[in-house]
């Protein structure tokens, strides 16, 4: 389609008042220059500064892995939301941003709401935190035993190092596109320099690292994706946006309820992935409730978080409707993006490279490295406390309790520091040699799925059932291996092509039905034998 | 809904979304500040304390 001709778009070379640098952008130059890599550098530097000086603050486990339960509501969100926000987050909510249009916005907006719900009601996390648990496998050994608690561990871990294993390419994409480094071998080496830092101050400071350099970076993140999108909505102009995603993605571009659209079902999807099992279920948001100094915190961390819930999706989504109008009247580009009947050219790497490359035209010279250290930090943020999540799952909830009790505190730090760097070398390979094949965030919602859709009716059954049994939660935690049908690959295997958030939801039912079914058919003592452990005193019951 | 306040709703969403996070943002940065130094004093005291029971 020529957009020359259709009479419903302004073409932006013909709009000046909206141009940065007018006569500067018609082609796509690359403006990443030295000083914005100086910003970068400084950042950089200043995060792992900082990371590794708090490592004097280190007393033993429980400073390491939830910073002393000491965590205050403003520190709180804050590493909450530099978490979750994360440059993959950023990455792939640019792409359904592209290829859904306004519609992609109900995935923040029932996050949000499930967040505040989350809030108000203390669902799951209160009373998790309640018990003083560190990690959510230590809830499953309380509640059914150290059997359900190494199986409960090992899938999570599983499953989160597998949904972290795009990170890096997904990051590798961005530094290329932002930058203009189009040397792969250039790119590998950033990007490995940039894991090997957060692995030094997260090794080092664990959760207390975490918790400082997630605020540094937050406050980054906050003005760079703040500024982004204020120039980006200057330069590209509303009704723009507005008439590009008419144009492009119809009427299912604005209304997510439309069947040729996302659907019903995706927003259900979506509720329960991104917005319950995020925020309750997932274990790096989990951790912050379990770091909280009091269940009040939690509740209010989760309340004023449901805002970071919302533009950890929104504010990419923006963004990535800007590239597409962007692109759309882009004389040069457009061809690159767009088929000749004007869809999008359906091309996964090329989707998640639209954003950054949109920024890196419209941002002038100082912003530009402002956002760029704002998306490693974002980067950085969420790699940190991932890793540090499942090492510490993997040494505390898996090692130690197989060991027999022979693993002393110390033995189980050293564990946890190693399994940070195992983890690290371990996405490195995956990152280069995995297939996407599919939307990026399919692939996370699908890979978490492995793990949350299990995890959600051992806690919900565990929490709030009291006939919930080992052999349910058992049952329950093997049938969300069922995810795995949701991948690419996968698929491609068996020769199926299900839509991912029915297989999401369809392991979510038989999680449930397969808890029910095993504690029905057979009960145990678990309940009543999980009562007497919290009666015990707190050094017995939560003792490695 | 039609798509037109579809529309409506999004413009309304982004503006408060974005406004509600710019104002998040600022409390946060400066009492998040307070509770770093709060966090790392309460961490050397209980270190302290648990030294000294030793």
């Amino acid at each position: 389609m020529n957009v020359d001709h259709d009479p419903h778009l302004v073409d932006l070379r013909a709009a000046p008042r909206h141009s940065l640098a007018e006569g500067r952008r018609l082609g796509l130059d690359q403006n990443f220059s030295t000083v914005d890599w100086l910003i970068v550098a400084a950042y950089l530097v200043a995060t792992v500064g900082v990371g590794v000086y708090v490592n004097r603050y280190i007393g033993g486990i429980s400073d390491y892995l939830v910073a002393g339960r000491s965590l205050r509501s403003s520190l709180g969100i804050a590493t909450m939301v530099g978490s979750e926000l994360g440059l993959v987050t950023v990455m792939y909510a640019a792409q359904t941003g592209l290829t859904g249009g306004f519609s992609a916005m109900h995935i923040g907006l029932v996050a949000c709401v499930a967040m505040l719900v989350i809030g108000l009601t203390g669902f799951i996390v209160v009373p998790l935190r309640e018990l003083g648990v560190m990690t959510i496998p230590e809830f499953y050994g309380l509640r059914f035993g150290p059997n359900v608690r190494v199986l409960g561990a090992l899938v999570l871990a599983l499953a989160g190092i597998l949904n972290m294993g795009m990170f890096l390419k997904a990051g590798a994409l961005f530094v290329t596109a932002l930058t203009g480094l189009d040397d792969p071998q250039a790119v590998n080496w950033v990007m490995t320099a940039l894991l090997i830092m957060v692995l030094i101050y997260t090794t080092f400071g664990g959760m207390v690292s975490v918790v400082i350099t997630d605020y540094l970076q937050f406050v980054l993140l906050s003005l760079g994706m703040l500024l982004t999108c204020g120039l980006s909505l200057r330069y590209v102009g509303w009704s723009q946006m507005v008439s590009t995603v008419e144009l492009v993605h119809g009427e299912p571009g604005v209304d997510p309820l439309h069947g040729d659209g996302f659907g019903t079902s995706y927003i259900v999807w979506m509720l329960f992935s991104a917005g319950i099992c995020s925020g309750a279920v997932w274990p790096t948001a989990v951790i912050r409730a379990c770091s909280a100094d009091s269940a009040a915190t939690v509740r209010r961390l989760y309340a004023f978080s449901s805002i970071g819930f919302l533009i950890r999706f929104l504010m990419p989504q923006f963004l990535g409707i800007c590239a597409l109008a962007y692109f759309w009247h882009h004389p040069a580009a457009h061809d690159q993006f767009f088929t000749a009947e004007g869809q999008l050219i359906d091309d996964s790497t090329l989707q998640l490279q639209a954003m950054p490359t949109f920024l890196s035209q419209i941002l002038p010279v100082g912003v530009l490295g402002i956002v760029g250290a704002a998306m490693l930090a974002a980067f950085m943020s969420t790699h940190d406390s991932y890793l540090l999540c499942w090492a510490s799952v993997l040494a505390y909830d898996v090692a130690a309790p197989v060991s027999g009790g022979r693993l002393s505190e110390h033995g189980c730090l050293t564990l946890t520091r190693v399994g940070i760097v195992v983890i690290g070398g371990f996405l490195l390979v995956w990152g280069l040699w995995y297939p996407l094949g599919q939307n990026l965030w399919d692939y996370m919602a699908v890979t978490g799925a492995i793990y949350f859709t299990g995890a959600f009716a051992i806690l919900v059954g565990g929490i709030y059932w009291k006939r919930a049994s080992r052999t349910g939660a058992m049952l329950a935690l093997l049938s969300g291996a069922g995810a795995l049908v949701g991948l690419k690959p996968v698929q491609e295997y068996l020769g199926t092509d299900i839509r991912s958030e029915l297989v999401g939801l369809g392991t979510v039912g038989l999680a449930i039905v397969s808890m029910i079914l095993g504690s029905l058919l057979r009960p145990d003592d678990s309940y009543s034998r999980f009562r007497d452990n919290l009666a015990a005193p707190p050094e017995e019951s939560n003792r490695i | 809904m039609t798509p037109a306040a579809w529309t409506t709703f999004w413009a309304i969403l982004i503006t408060a979304a974005i406004t509600g996070f710019g104002i998040l943002a600022l409390v946060v940065t400066l009492r998040g500040l307070q509770d770093v130094r709060t966090m790392l004093r309460r961490m050397q005291e209980q270190d302290l304390a648990s030294r000294s029971r030793e």
